[in-house]
């Protein structure tokens, strides 16, 4: 992975659901070893882009490449082969699965066994089993949930959903990481240590996407800015330059001053 | 909905302990009707296995099952007593026929989102009933196909209702095996995860609609087999048995059995055959009695009634030793 | 008979059928746009209506009018209970299971039925006497007339129904948007229960009007209702108009088909134009939704 080089670009990129337009023209680029802060208020459309860029929702107009290859349009479950992972804005754990089993399910590309071996139980399906059942416990050592990799998912505590979900995500080695509102519902302590997760990350040289209300944890970690309002993308920049732009300051800042 | 309620541990103590009693019951059964109860008891926990995956686990309904049942015992009747193919070979392409039929039905609707797989195979279901009646050069019309050739092991001719038991849950038996591995695997795996959520399971790569059509194709598979064992059993074939209301049925025998519940396959398939044979006797309250059955146990004990009686127990048991100790 | 007056008759034959179809399939859609299943049972609501009609016919004496409007009131009402049946899972079960609650009910109607009234055909008397009209070589029962004309009031009830009072706007706000229905304080499980009785009652009126023509008798709704179903994929699904043109269209198309091609497969015809339409056009041909959801 090359630093700094260019994985993903949406260009023009717009979503209507019937007359609401929730993503209005959007164009940005996505770096490799990169934190880009996609914000802005509740109902900008940050979702809805993150979903477009994930194939849950195909855009209404507009492209989103990969490595320059075209990829709008391509079904959701292509684009974790593409090197894209994500976390969901309410979290979608598989509940009534151990929270090992959750992040073998981030593996489940990087396995081969079909219908016909499982269903003979072929040695090579056990082998398999064991290698990434092995690989699962690594990733769960990341995120310190190591000791509860038993437990069912859905008696996890929320924060640990978070760091779980975020596990998932990265078991398939993604490029690029997109996280939806990842610090919502967490804990000072806990956001610290998202923060030093997500850093960590990108210094492995992935891109994070990262959507989030907490401006604080936005603007300490993240090397890029873009800002949304009404589905229009009103600001782009380093944090700094965001944070001064006024624009930004009245549709948003302001905004938020106001409701939170 | 829980998918995992059996523990492998308990699954392979399950196993030799159900094998057992099967292999028993019928020197316990003096009776040569029971017998044939039990045979079909076997028959039918085939085509509930197969229904109960793609129900419990790829979400999906067949409301025409019953018409890969009848191609599997129509193919193998076609090719025994037409061109005279061996019963062993007749067996074996029955379930390839029906597979290649699922396919073709489940590859278009599966790959949308919603019950369109309920609605073709509902109407796939009447044009496969409609083709038995009236295609009669291949089939026979009314009725039906006579001189189906038994199945042989050796020299053996396996015409007795206890042989053809055996045989019959011996298939049983090994489909209940494959259907365990399949749930207890990476494609199982897969498959509860759609059920939990499909999103997420979409964005770890799940190809949800690859997955639905293997376990629509393997449960027509199941079926086929299912109906050439029928067919080389009774050694007759017409269309009666293969109709809407069979199809019912089988969905009844996964509802009360229990979705998502390899075991209560065969719960299922022993209470509602049972069931019929006792209400023959009051035949017009069968149908009544069937309608009341599915919505209540759909309404009450979604979760089917093997599970229900185990939570039910479970419950009991567990609220015991949380009782405080300091009792009169 | 020459090869015109023989299409002409098939056709008009395929509309008289084909427009209780149409009635059916609406019944289908509006049940589906309240809580997108299917409701199998809806073809028992069919035979429930033309039972009844006979029944209170011959039972209380009443006039023919009387005996069709308490039939349908009655029926309305059966709907009403097993829409009630669906809200009570309707938070907790997936579709699969509420679609399990129908075919339920259905066997449970038919069964009830065959107990109650026997399993002969019984007749419902035509709603006016006279002889058939002949039409350039084609002919038309009087009863036929009825039927397009009281399916046509039926459609046009529900037209007015749905775009002109706020009851029928707010039952397609829940159509349309469930959350955001509850949300503009509209109650949804009166509005499910409600799709069931207007569905069950329709379903009613059309047993009553085709019960003339082809008696009634327990078992007349099932392949009735299957191919009411049919007409609403091919018309789309939760698509009014949709219904009504699919209705008449299979109508048609299953009177052509028996008549010039094969009489034996009449009853594929209708499930062969289904399974068609699903693997080519899921939507239907009228239906705006896309099937995949994205
Ligand atoms: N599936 C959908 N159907 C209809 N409207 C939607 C859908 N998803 C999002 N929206 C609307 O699009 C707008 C943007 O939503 P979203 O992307 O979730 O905003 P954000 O994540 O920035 O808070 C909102 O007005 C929302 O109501
Ligand atoms: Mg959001």
């Amino acid at each position: 992975m090359t630093t700094g080089a260019v994985f993903l670009e949406a260009h023009d990129v717009t979503k209507r659901f019937g007359g609401l337009t929730a993503v209005d023209s959007v164009s940005f680029t996505m770096k490799l070893g990169t934190i880009k802060a996609l914000i802005g208020p509740n109902g900008a459309g940050k979702s809805t882009m993150l979903n477009m860029l994930s194939g849950v929702y195909l855009p209404t107009s507009g492209r989103i490449s990969v490595r320059t290859v075209d990829v709008t349009g391509q079904q959701a479950h292509k684009f974790v082969g593409l090197g894209i992972a994500r976390t969901f804005q309410t979290v979608q754990l598989f509940g009534n699965m151990t929270v090992i089993e959750n992040v073998v399910m981030g593996l489940h590309t990087k396995c081969k066994t079909g219908i016909i071996q499982s269903a003979l139980r072929l040695p090579s399906v056990l082998r398999e089993e064991r290698m990434v059942f092995a690989s699962a416990m690594e990733h769960l050592e990341r995120v310190g949930l190591a000791d509860r990799a038993s437990e069912l998912a859905v008696n996890l505590p929320y924060g640990q959903q978070r760091m779980l979900e975020i596990a998932r995500a990265m078991a398939s080695s993604p490029e690029m990481l997109m996280l939806d509102e990842p610090a919502a519902g967490l804990s000072m302590k806990e956001t610290e240590h998202l923060a030093l997760f997500v850093q960590e990350i990108r210094d492995s040289g992935i891109g994070v996407l990262v959507v989030d209300h907490d401006m604080r944890l936005i603007m300490d970690i993240s090397d890029e800015v873009v800002v949304l309002d009404h589905g229009k993308k009103i600001a782009e920049g380093t944090p700094r330059e965001v944070q001064t732009n006024p624009s930004v300051i009245t549709a948003y800042l302001g905004e938020e001053a106001g409701d939170e | 909905m829980d998918a995992r309620s059996q523990s492998p541990r308990y699954h392979f103590l399950a196993f030799p302990i159900v094998g057992a009693l099967l292999a028993a019951l019928p020197f316990a059964l003096h009776n040569n009707y029971y017998i044939g109860v039990m045979v079909f008891i076997g028959i039918h926990t085939i085509l509930a296995l197969g229904l109960n995956l793609l129900m419990g686990y790829a979400g999906q309904v067949s409301l025409g099952h019953a018409a890969f049942y009848g191609i599997g015992a129509y193919t193998t009747a076609i090719l025994t007593t037409m061109l005279k193919w061996p019963p062993w070979v007749g067996l074996a392409c029955a379930p390839m026929v029906a597979g290649l039929a699922a396919y073709l039905i489940g590859m278009p609707t599966l790959k949308l989102k919603g019950h369109y797989l309920a609605m073709a195979t509902l109407g796939f279901g009447m044009i496969v009933k409609i083709l038995f009646v009236e295609y009669y050069p291949l089939t026979g019309g009314t009725s039906g196909m006579t001189g189906i050739p038994p199945l042989s092991l050796g020299k053996l001719q396996l015409v007795d209702d206890r042989q053809f038991y055996y045989v019959v849950w011996f298939f049983a038996l090994m489909l209940i095996w494959v259907s365990y591995n399949i749930v207890e695997s990476r494609v199982g795996r897969a498959l509860r995860a759609v059920h939990t959520s499909e999103i997420a399971a979409a964005s770890v790569g799940v190809d949800i609609a690859k997955y639905k059509i293997q376990v629509f194709v393997l449960s027509g598979v199941y079926s086929g087999l299912a109906g050439a064992l029928y067919a080389h059993y009774i050694r007759f074939v017409n269309p009666d048995p293969f109709g809407f209301m069979f199809s019912i049925q089988l969905v009844v025998m996964v509802v009360v059995g229990g979705m998502a519940s390899i075991w209560g396959a065969i719960a299922g398939a022993s209470a509602i055959t049972l069931l019929s044979q006792v209400l023959q006797r009051f035949e017009d309250y069968e149908v009544i009695v069937f309608g009341a059955i599915l919505v209540l146990v759909m309404i009450y004990m979604p979760q089917g009634l093997t599970k229900s009686i185990v939570d039910l127990t479970a419950r009991r048991r567990s609220a015991k030793p949380s009782k405080p100790e300091v009792l009169p | 008979m020459d090869l015109t007056s023989q299409i002409l008759q098939y056709v008009l034959s395929g509309i008289t059928v084909g427009a209780i179809y149409a009635i059916i399939a609406l019944g289908f859609s509006l049940i589906y746009n309240a809580v997108e299943i299917v409701n199998l049972a809806q073809g028992e609501f069919v035979m429930l209506g033309a039972m009844l009609a006979v029944y209170v016919l011959q039972a209380a004496g009443v006039p023919l009018f009387a005996a069709v409007l308490i039939a349908i009131v009655v029926v309305g009402g059966v709907g009403a209970l097993l829409g009630l049946a669906a809200i009570h899972r309707l938070k907790k079960s997936s579709p699969l299971s509420l679609i399990i609650i129908t075919i339920g009910a259905s066997i449970f109607f038919k069964g009830v039925a065959m107990h109650l009234w026997g399993k002969d055909a019984l007749p419902l008397p035509a709603f006016s006497s006279g002889d058939a009209i002949e039409v350039h070589g084609a002919v038309l029962v009087p009863q036929s007339l009825w039927i397009f004309g009281i399916t046509a009031l039926m459609l046009l009830g529900v037209y007015i129904f749905y775009e002109r009072t706020s009851f029928g706007k707010a039952m397609r706000a829940v159509a349309v948007n469930k959350h955001g229905a509850r949300l503009v304080g509209i109650n949804v499980n009166r509005m499910v229960v409600w799709a069931f009785a207007i569905s069950a009652a329709l379903g009613a009126v059309g047993g009553i009007i085709v019960a003339p023509v082809t008696l009634a008798s327990y078992d007349m709704g099932t392949m009735l209702g299957l191919k009411g179903f049919c007409a609403a994929i091919l018309g789309g699904l939760g698509s009014g108009g949709g219904a009504i043109a699919g209705g008449l269209i299979l109508g048609i198309l299953e009177n052509l088909g028996a008549g010039l091609i094969s009489s034996a497969y009449k009853d594929a015809i209708a499930f062969v134009v289904m399974l068609l339409i699903l693997f080519v056009r899921p939507s239907g041909l009228f239906g705006g939704r896309s099937a995949d959801g994205r």
